[in-house]
C-alpha cells in the first residue's frame, strides 16, 4: 500500500501562541480539539477492548452474516444424500461415494473440500438446511437472486421491491451508538455491506460499506482542510474519519495474500467483532454456476468458501473476546437456486430448484441436517430437487430465535415500520436452528 | 438581462455566480473555463442559458458508440444493433454497454458549463433503468429517448421512454399478457392445456403485470401522492398489455392485448388499438397538474436543496414557492422542457441558497476529470478506471436496481466509505494525469502553482483555508487533489 500522508502537523506554534492570546485565528486550533473528540470516539469504536466496553454488551449482542452464493449452488454436490437410493440413478460422472466424502449423519455426506466447516459441524457449531430455495422458482439467476435479496414472495410479476430485507430488518435492531461531540448527530450504522453493497442491504436506512482497497490508499492533508476554522467542514471531517476508522480496523489482515474476497471476510470479522461495530452484514461470492467441469470447479469454489469462513472466524478474534463474539454469531450461506439432479454433457449441471444452505457460528444449533427431504424419485418438473423449504422460512427462523424479531415484526411490521418479510404467513419459520440459551 | 433573476441575485459577486453555474448547474469548470464566460453581472447566467439554446449539443450519434467485435457484426448504435447484441452470447452486450458509458465521459468534457448534460442525467435518473435487465438498450434509450427530447417536450420524452425496449424489458411489460386476449383464448383451447386437467387453465392462465403501469403513474408522471388509485393501476396495466418490444419495428402485439375501454384518472379511453390508447393516455398523464408538481419537486431536490425541515417555516415557504413556480411554467408551457429548465435557472433561490448539497458521485467525479484538463483521448482510455471508483461510491451508469432512481438526498451519498473513495480517486486521477503530461513535457496542468489552478477554477470562492494549504508548496501531486476534496468542490 502506498500512503501519501506526509505528516504535516497542522498545529502551527504560531497558532498555538495566538490561541493563548485569544486571537481569532486560534479557532483553527480549537476546532481541531473538537475534531479530536470525534476521531477519538471513532478510534474508541475501533479499538475499545470489548471487556471494558461501557455497556459490556459484546456478550449478548447477536451477529448475523449472510453470504450470498451467486450462480446457483449444487446442493447435491455439496451435501450428497447418499442414503437416497435414487442419488446413484441420476448422478453419473458427478456421483460421489462415502469414501470421498465426510459422513454427516449416515444419510447426508459433506464434500471433502469443506474441512473447516466439517470441524465446526463436529464441534456442534455448524449445520445444514437441505432442499431449500427462494420462493420464486424460475431458474433465472437475476430473478431468483433478486427475490432472495428483496425477501418478497414468489408470485411472478410481484411489484419490484424498494429495499432489501436486511435493510428492513435494521429498523427492528437497536440503533448504533452516536459519535460523541458531532452535530448533526451521526450514528454508527449497524448494517455492513461488503464488497459492492449487495441489494439485500440496500434501502433507506444507512449502512456501513467497506471494500478492501484495490488501489493506493491516499491520505493527504484532507482532514486538515476539513478541520480549518474558516471554510472547514465538521460533517465531512467526521465522515472521513469514520471511513478511515473502518479501514484501519478492517484492512489489517495478516494473510492478505489469500485474495480479496478472503480479506473481505477477515475484515468483516474484525468489524463485526468490534464492540460498537455493525451487527448484520452481507457479502456475495460469485462463481457457483457449474455448467461444465463441475467436479474441479466446485472443489475450488467450496475450498474457497471454506477458507473465507475461516477468515471470518479469525477476524472475530482469539481469546475470550473472540469466543464471545463467535458464540453470538450466525453465518448463513444461501444460493438463488440449485441445479439439475443429473449431470449434463459437459460434466456439469444446469439451473435447477432445491439446494442446500449452510449455517456456521457459535450460536448455531449444530451437528444436524434440517430437512423435509423430498426424495429424488419425485422431482420438480422431472428434473430438479424439490424444495419444500424456502429461504424466507430459514431467515424467519434465524431472525426469530437469534435476533429476537417477533412474528408481528416479521410478517406485518410494527409502529409504521415495514415487515421484514411481507405476506409471509404461509412461510412458517424453521425451528431448532439456534442453540437454546442457558 | 439583469432582470431575469432577482431576489438577492443582484447582490452576489461574479465568482459566487460562477460557482453556482459550474457546480450547481454544471459539471465544474475546465481550466480557463471560469474566465472564458467573461465578466459582467449576468455572465454566469448567460453561459448556462447559451447551452440551453443549443439543441444539438446533447446528441450522441449512433456512429460514436460503434463497437467492432471482429468475430461478430459491429454494434452500430442503432436499435437494430441493440437487438442483435442483446441476444448475442458472452460479453458482447457488456462491451456495447461499456462503450456507451465511455462515450458519456467524452460528452461531459465538451460543454463549457455542462448544464444540459446535467439535465440529461436528471432525466436519465427520473426514467431509471437497470442495465442488468435492460441490457445494452439502456444506452440507446439515453441517446434517443432522453437526449433527443431534453430541451423538447415532456410528453414526447415520456412516450419515447415508455415505448423503448429498455424500459419495457426493465419493467417486464413484454411479459404482460391480457387474460382475455386472443392469444390466451387459443391457449385455453389448446390440446396441451386440456391434457393438464380441469382447473389448470384457471390456475395457470397467463395474465398481466402491473409493473410498468404502476411505475409510470408513481414515478414517471403523477408521483407517489399523485391521486391515482389501484383501479387506475389495474386499468392502465390491462391497457398496456401488448405494449411490447419484440423487434426493432414493432412495439405492440395485438395478439396479447386485452381489448376494451379503460378509465385512467377519470378519462375513458375507448376501445382502440393499444398504440392509440396508450399514446393518448400518456399524453394526458404528461400534462396532468400532479405531474407538473412531481417534476418540479424533483428538479428542486436535485439542483437546489434537500427537503427542508418542516418546522422551518421560512425555508418551507421558499421551497413551496420554488416548486409552485416550476410547476406553473411546466403547465403553462405544456411540458416544454426548454422553458422549464430556463425557469429553474431563473429561480432566485437557485443562486442564493447556501452550498449545502453533497454533489453526487458522477457530477463530482466529472468535475475532477474536467478540472484537471483531461483530454478526450485520456477520458476514453481511463473510463474503466472512472467506473471502478464510481462503483465503489455506489453509482453506475444505469446501475440502480430499483425503478425509483438514485435518491437525491445528502444522507444517501455522504458516507465514510464514499468519502475515502473520493479521496483516493482525486489523488489517483491527478497522479495519472501528471504522469501522462510528463511525456508531453508539461507536467504542470498549465499552471505554475497549485494555488493558481485553484484561482483559475474557483476564483475568490476558494476559502482561505484551502488557499493557505495550497500555498505551502508547489507539490502538484499532493496539493491539487485538495482542491477537488475541498468543501467548495464536494458541496454544491
Amino acid at each position: 500500500m502506498q500512503d501519501h500522508d506526509h505528516g504535516h502537523d497542522i498545529i502551527d506554534p504560531r497558532i498555538e501562541a495566538a490561541a493563548a492570546e485569544g486571537c481569532s485565528e486560534s479557532r483553527l486550533y480549537l476546532n481541531r480539539r473538537a475534531l479530536l473528540g470525534a476521531t477519538a470516539s471513532l478510534s474508541a469504536w475501533a479499538f475499545m477492548p470489548r471487556s471494558s466496553s461501557a455497556t459490556g454488551n459484546n456478550d449478548r449482542e447477536k451477529r448475523l452474516l449472510v453470504v450470498l452464493l451467486q450462480g446457483g449452488l449444487d446442493g447435491l454436490h455439496l451435501v450428497a444424500p447418499l442414503g437416497d437410493p435414487d442419488y446413484g440413478v441420476w448422478r453419473n460422472g458427478l456421483r460421489q461415494s462415502a469414501t470421498d466424502m465426510a459422513d454427516l449423519d449416515g444419510f447426508f455426506y459433506l464434500n471433502k473440500a469443506m474441512t473447516n466447516f466439517h470441524a465446526w459441524y463436529e464441534a456442534g457449531d455448524a449445520a445444514i438446511v437441505h432442499a431449500i430455495a427462494p420462493p420464486l422458482r424460475v431458474r433465472s439467476h437475476f430473478h431468483c437472486m433478486y427475490n432472495l435479496e428483496a425477501g418478497t414472495n414468489g408470485q411472478a410479476g410481484a411489484r419490484t421491491a424498494r429495499n432489501g430485507w436486511m435493510n428492513r430488518l435494521l429498523a427492528y435492531l437497536p440503533q448504533g451508538d452516536a459519535i460523541a461531540g458531532v452535530t448533526p448527530e451521526i450514528r454508527l450504522p449497524r448494517g455492513l455491506a461488503l464488497g459492492g453493497a449487495p441489494f439485500i442491504l440496500k434501502g433507506e436506512r444507512p449502512v456501513l460499506t467497506w471494500t478492501p482497497d484495490r488501489w493506493p490508499w491516499y491520505s493527504g492533508d484532507v482532514q486538515t482542510l476539513y478541520n480549518a476554522s474558516n471554510g472547514g467542514d465538521m460533517e465531512l471531517a467526521t465522515y472521513l474519519a469514520l471511513g478511515d476508522g473502518v479501514r484501519t480496523v478492517a484492512r489489517s489482515n495478516p494473510s492478505a495474500a489469500t485474495g480479496s474476497v478472503n480479506s473481505t471476510f477477515y475484515g468483516a470479522g474484525k468489524l463485526m467483532g468490534a464492540a460498537t461495530g455493525p451487527r448484520v452484514a452481507a457479502i456475495q461470492i460469485v462463481g457457483f454456476d457449474a455448467h461444465r467441469s463441475e467436479k474441479s470447479g466446485m472443489a475450488y469454489m467450496l475450498n474457497y468458501l471454506d477458507t473465507c469462513l475461516k477468515s471470518f472466524r479469525d477476524g472475530l478474534g482469539e481469546g475470550a473476546e473472540g469466543e464471545a463474539a463467535w458464540r453470538n454469531t450466525v453465518v448463513a450461506c444461501v444460493s438463488e437456486f440449485g441445479r439439475t439432479v443429473w449431470d449434463n454433457g459437459q460434466d456439469g449441471t444446469d439451473h435447477g430448484t432445491g439446494t442446500a444452505a449452510l449455517l456456521v457460528g457459535g450460536a448455531v444449533a449444530g451437528r444436524k441436517v434440517t430437512t423435509d427431504w423430498p426424495w429424488l424419485k419425485d422431482l420438480q418438473d422431472k428434473r430438479d430437487l424439490k424444495a419444500p423449504y424456502c429461504t424466507r422460512m430459514l431467515f424467519k427462523g434465524i431472525l426469530k430465535d437469534h435476533l429476537g424479531i417477533s412474528e408481528d415484526e416479521l410478517e406485518r411490521g410494527t409502529d409504521g415500520r415495514e415487515a421484514v418479510f411481507p405476506d409471509s404467513a404461509d412461510a412458517k419459520a424453521l425451528t431448532g436452528l439456534i442453540k437454546s440459551q442457558g | 438581462m439583469a432582470a431575469a433573476v432577482a431576489g438577492g441575485y443582484e447582490k452576489l459577486d461574479e465568482d459566487t455566480k460562477a460557482r453556482v453555474a459550474f457546480m450547481r448547474f454544471g459539471f465544474g469548470p475546465k481550466p480557463g473555463g471560469r474566465l472564458s464566460i467573461g465578466t459582467g453581472e449576468d455572465a454566469a447566467y448567460n453561459a448556462c442559458l447559451a447551452e440551453l439554446k443549443d439543441e444539438q449539443a446533447a446528441l450522441i450519434p449512433d456512429e460514436n458508440v460503434r463497437v467492432v467485435y471482429g468475430d461478430w457484426p459491429d454494434y452500430d448504435g442503432t436499435l437494430e444493433g441493440c437487438y442483435k447484441v442483446a441476444c448475442s452470447p458472452g460479453e458482447r452486450p457488456r462491451t456495447a454497454w461499456t462503450k456507451e458509458s465511455t462515450e458519456r465521459y467524452v460528452q461531459f468534457l465538451r460543454p463549457r458549463v455542462g448544464f444540459v448534460e446535467r439535465l440529461v442525467q436528471f432525466w436519465q435518473n427520473h426514467f431509471s433503468v437497470w442495465t442488468s435487465k435492460a441490457s445494452c438498450f439502456s444506452g440507446h434509450m439515453d441517446r434517443h429517448a432522453i437526449r433527443q427530447n431534453v430541451l423538447g417536450n415532456f410528453s414526447d420524452m415520456l412516450l419515447a421512454v415508455e415505448k423503448h425496449p429498455a424500459m419495457i424489458r426493465y419493467l417486464d411489460n413484454h411479459l404482460s399478457i391480457g387474460p382475455n386476449s386472443p392469444y390466451v383464448g387459443r391457449w385455453k383451447k389448446s390440446a396441451w392445456v386440456k391434457r393438464q386437467g380441469s382447473d389448470y387453465a384457471i390456475k395457470n392462465r397467463p395474465t398481466y403485470t402491473e409493473n410498468l403501469a404502476r411505475e409510470i403513474l408513481e414515478l414517471h408522471t403523477l408521483g407517489e401522492d399523485g391521486g391515482y388509485t389501484q383501479a387506475d393501476v389495474t386499468a392502465f396495466a390491462k391497457m398496456l398489455t401488448g405494449w411490447t418490444a419484440n423487434s426493432p419495428n414493432t412495439f405492440y402485439n395485438a395478439d396479447v392485448h386485452q381489448p376494451g375501454a379503460y378509465t385512467v384518472m377519470g378519462t375513458t379511453y375507448g376501445q382502440a388499438d393499444v398504440v392509440r390508447q396508450v399514446s393518448a393516455c400518456l399524453k394526458d398523464l404528461a400534462l396532468h397538474p400532479n405531474t407538473a408538481k412531481h417534476i418540479a419537486t424533483k428538479l428542486v431536490r436535485h439542483f437546489i436543496r434537500d427537503a427542508p425541515d418542516p418546522n422551518n417555516e421560512k425555508a418551507m415557504s421558499q421551497d413551496t414557492a420554488d416548486i409552485r413556480r416550476l410547476a406553473d411554467v411546466f403547465s403553462d408551457e405544456a411540458g416544454n422542457l426548454y422553458e422549464v429548465s430556463k425557469a429553474l435557472l431563473e429561480l432566485p433561490s437557485a443562486w442564493t441558497t447556501p452550498f449545502n448539497r453533497i454533489k453526487q458521485p458522477l457530477p463530482w467525479a466529472v468535475s475532477v476529470i474536467r478540472g484537471i484538463g483531461t483530454t478526450e483521448v485520456e477520458a476514453r482510455g481511463f473510463a474503466w478506471r472512472y467506473k471502478l471508483y464510481l462503483d465503489l461510491m455506489g453509482w453506475a451508469f444505469w446501475g440502480r436496481e430499483t425503478p425509483d432512481g438514485y435518491p437525491d438526498d445528502n444522507a444517501f451519498w455522504l458516507t465514510g466509505d464514499a468519502l475515502v473513495v473520493r479521496r483516493n480517486m482525486a489523488f489517483r486521477l491527478v497522479e495519472t494525469r501528471m504522469q501522462f503530461l510528463k511525456t508531453m513535457a508539461d507536467s504542470k496542468l498549465g499552471h505554475s502553482t497549485p494555488a493558481s489552478l485553484a484561482e483559475d477554477l474557483l476564483g475568490d470562492c476558494a476559502t482561505p483555508a484551502l488557499t493557505k494549504l495550497l500555498k505551502r508548496s508547489v507539490d502538484f501531486r499532493h496539493l491539487v487533489p485538495l482542491i477537488f476534496l475541498s468543501p467548495e468542490y464536494i458541496r454544491s
